[in-house]
């Protein structure tokens, strides 16, 4: 790796899973996902697998208030309940995952809202999968705060005891 | 030798993130895995989707104008409609505060964002992300929608648009005439130039 773009972070693959069922009809019907408190979370990518695509969501990170669905047009006098299943988690009849361009640090501890709202008339079994990466800060070589450069398998330095 | 070149590039749009990519490998450039700050101007920005949804009445037309958070950079587009026999529906998207258009017409909805198969029948759109990101930069920037029903009987249309816009809380360009987001500008930058010295 060009030594210029190294941020000192190792990555660990990891998916948050997100599961729901939703009532037919049933609007904004919120649920929390947590990021673990041992590492930040950089999502790369959402997934979405659904019974029926006629669904809306609405996620909210907690700490800071932060809306990722925008809220601000309609062309529909309806309430607003956020953006189709469908366009948020990528294409194809249940299973394409949609890339975050930009990928998004999620904080240890953090809360997520998913509010989901079902327009199908049918209960809606759901499973949301933000994709990604750990960030596990590395050890600088020489620090003594860090342990052994090379350790052993079976050390435990946190660094890589994932 | 005068008047040789037959128009002036005075007027013509700069894009701020022309070089966000390298003409070539773009893939291998977009997807570089283990960076944390992405090649680009983006830095402390965040995903947002803004997304408008329509019912239209046969062969009708709606409007809809979406205001957009600060510094909201446009990366992809995606749609869906409940209706797609006779080409679903046509859409065309502007930048009002720099009248600028993205298209010349309204594009067919298989030509936006490309009819897959959804639950059966080819209703929604693949996203279709934008070889370069399009910057909305100037304050309280708009987009403007136009979308009209091509199908005789009444369609559920949903456009949604990706992009990166700054954190709230975060400093950045600021509307002319100065702060009017309420926090503390001067401790903001402060707080970010000292984060970036320590490398964080």
């Amino acid at each position: 790796m060009d030594p210029s773009l190294d941020d000192q972070f190792e990555r660990q693959r990891f998916d948050y899973c997100f599961n729901n069922i939703i009532a037919a009809n049933a609007i904004q019907v919120p649920k929390n996902l947590q990021i673990l408190s041992d590492a930040d979370f950089e999502c790369w990518w959402s997934m979405c697998k659904r019974t029926s695509g006629n669904l809306l969501l609405l996620l909210k990170e907690q700490a800071t208030g932060r809306d990722f669905v925008g809220t601000s047009a309609s062309g529909d006098n309806t309430p607003f309940n956020g953006i189709e299943i469908d366009l948020w988690a990528g294409m194809t009849n249940a299973g394409a995952a949609f890339p975050w361009s930009v990928p998004y640090i999620m904080p240890a501890t953090r809360v997520y809202t998913i509010a989901l709202t079902d327009y199908s008339g049918a209960q809606n079994t759901v499973q949301i999968v933000f994709s990604g990466h750990k960030l596990w800060p590395r050890p600088k070589i020489g620090d003594p705060a860090a342990g052994p450069s090379h350790p052993s398998p079976g050390t435990s330095g946190y660094a890589y005891g994932y | 030798m005068p008047g040789a070149r037959p128009y002036t590039l005075n007027y013509t749009q700069v894009h701020p993130l022309a070089r966000m990519l390298p003409i070539f490998r773009p893939q291998m450039q977009v997807y570089r895995h283990g960076e944390r700050i992405p090649p680009s101007a983006l830095e402390g920005h965040g995903p947002v989707w803004e997304t408008t949804r329509w019912t239209l009445d046969a062969f009708a037309t709606q409007q809809s104008r979406v205001n957009l958070q600060r510094d909201f950079t446009l990366i992809s587009v995606s749609a869906k409609c409940s209706s797609n026999l006779q080409g679903g529906f046509r859409l065309q998207m502007y930048d009002l505060k720099k009248r600028y258009r993205f298209q010349d017409r309204g594009i067919d909805f298989g030509n936006l964002a490309g009819a897959v198969q959804i639950d059966g029948a080819p209703k929604g759109g693949a996203a279709f992300f934008l070889r370069e990101p399009y910057r909305f930069d100037v304050p309280d920037s708009q987009i403007y929608i136009e979308c009209q029903n091509l199908e005789s009987v009444p369609n559920t249309v949903s456009f949604a648009v990706y992009g990166q816009v700054l954190r709230f809380n975060e400093a950045g360009p600021e509307f002319p005439g100065g702060n009017v987001t309420g926090w503390d500008w001067a401790n903001s930058v402060q707080k970010i130039q000292h984060q970036r010295s320590e490398g964080r």
